[in-house]
């Protein structure tokens, strides 16, 4: 599990705080030469999780949702700047509801696959064995946006939206 | 269908039958899959109930306008396909109104295709909610039956000689 808060570890007698990427890696005992670049992963995280309608996230939805400035979020990007805090780090990647574990992949097909888990796609099941009529249809439709936005919501530490009104279906 | 595993997957809930409420049972669930459940009754068009896993919680919309013992059983019902694992992980049909529509609002969506095994799923689901319910109407009375207000209950009039029917 991936601590919420900084850790303190003991290694050989010295105290090291886990306060970015890098320590974080380091406690993993992962060599960083093994590892994809923090750089290589945002990139991905970009170009693989996409909007619900399947169009690319843009830096400035990023940056708006999670507070890390736009200049910063370049910076990583670009790889100018290797290492960050995990806190900023925790914010980027829980935007894109991946886990951190990402952060100790070797390749980057291991973090595309990690990034389209299945597991993170939604299910559903409800009376497929009949017809549905394009109200019910249009009703599912809402229930699922209304999910996907709440969920969104909830990981951007964003304000849960109302649900969707039913008076018409009444 | 295999109605002893489902059975069992009821008897493995633990569940206190005799404090049962449907509050209680969805909060006893969420302690049991250790994930949020969220359950609304919502007016559905024309159909009794849906249930949504996404990677952090569970959702079941049951219809509120179906008298209130359907909307338990579809409760009950939908509770059951979290509970017996029914999450085949299936692509969509696209040519179908429903795939198609669903794919437009989001491409990772996966829905249960209509075939055999839903069917034997959908089976499994009425039978882990007809069991469910009989354990609740059992354990109920059996409770109700100690309670002080209800001693007259389980105990038979005072001989008199006249025998009590039943049996």
């Amino acid at each position: 599990m991936f601590p919420c808060q900084p850790t303190l570890l003991i290694v050989n007698k010295k105290f090291i705080l886990i306060n970015t990427i890098a320590d974080y890696r380091f406690d993993k005992g992962i060599l960083v030469d093994d590892i994809l670049s923090f750089s290589d992963i945002l990139n991905l995280l970009f170009e693989h999780r996409t909007r619900t309608d399947g169009t690319p996230y843009r830096a400035a939805d990023v940056s708006r949702a999670t507070g890390v400035s736009a200049s910063q979020l370049s910076l990583l990007m670009s790889g100018r700047r290797q290492n960050t805090s995990l806190e900023t780090a925790r914010a980027i990647i829980g935007f894109f509801d991946v886990s951190m574990e990402i952060l100790t992949v070797k390749t980057p097909e291991q973090a595309i696959s990690m990034i389209e888990d299945d597991s993170r796609t939604i299910q559903l099941r409800s009376e497929l064995s009949k017809d549905l009529s394009p109200r019910a249809l249009r009703q599912i439709s809402e229930i699922i946006e209304w999910v996907i936005e709440k969920e969104y919501a909830e990981r951007a530490n964003r304000p849960i939206p109302p649900p969707p009104d039913f008076s018409d279906y009444i | 269908m295999d109605t002893k595993r489902v059975r069992s997957a009821v008897d493995s809930l633990n569940y206190g039958w005799h404090r049962f409420s449907m509050l209680h049972f969805i909060e006893h669930i969420a302690t049991v899959r250790q994930r949020p459940l969220h359950v609304n009754g919502v007016p559905l068009a024309g159909f009794s109930g849906m249930c949504l896993s996404t990677a952090h919680n569970d959702y079941i919309f049951y219809n509120l306008r179906y008298h209130a013992i359907l909307q338990l059983h579809t409760q009950l019902h939908e509770i059951a396909h979290l509970m017996l694992g029914h999450t085949r992980k299936l692509d969509l049909d696209r040519n179908s109104d429903l795939g198609s529509m669903l794919l437009h609002i989001n491409n990772r969506i996966r829905v249960a295709p209509n075939d055999p095994i839903v069917k034997q799923e959908e089976d499994e689901a009425e039978y882990f909610a007809i069991v469910v319910q009989g354990y609740i109407a059992n354990h109920r009375r059996l409770h109700q039956l100690t309670l002080s207000d209800h001693a007259d209950d389980i105990y038979m009039p005072p001989f008199t000689g006249n025998s009590v029917s039943g049996g």
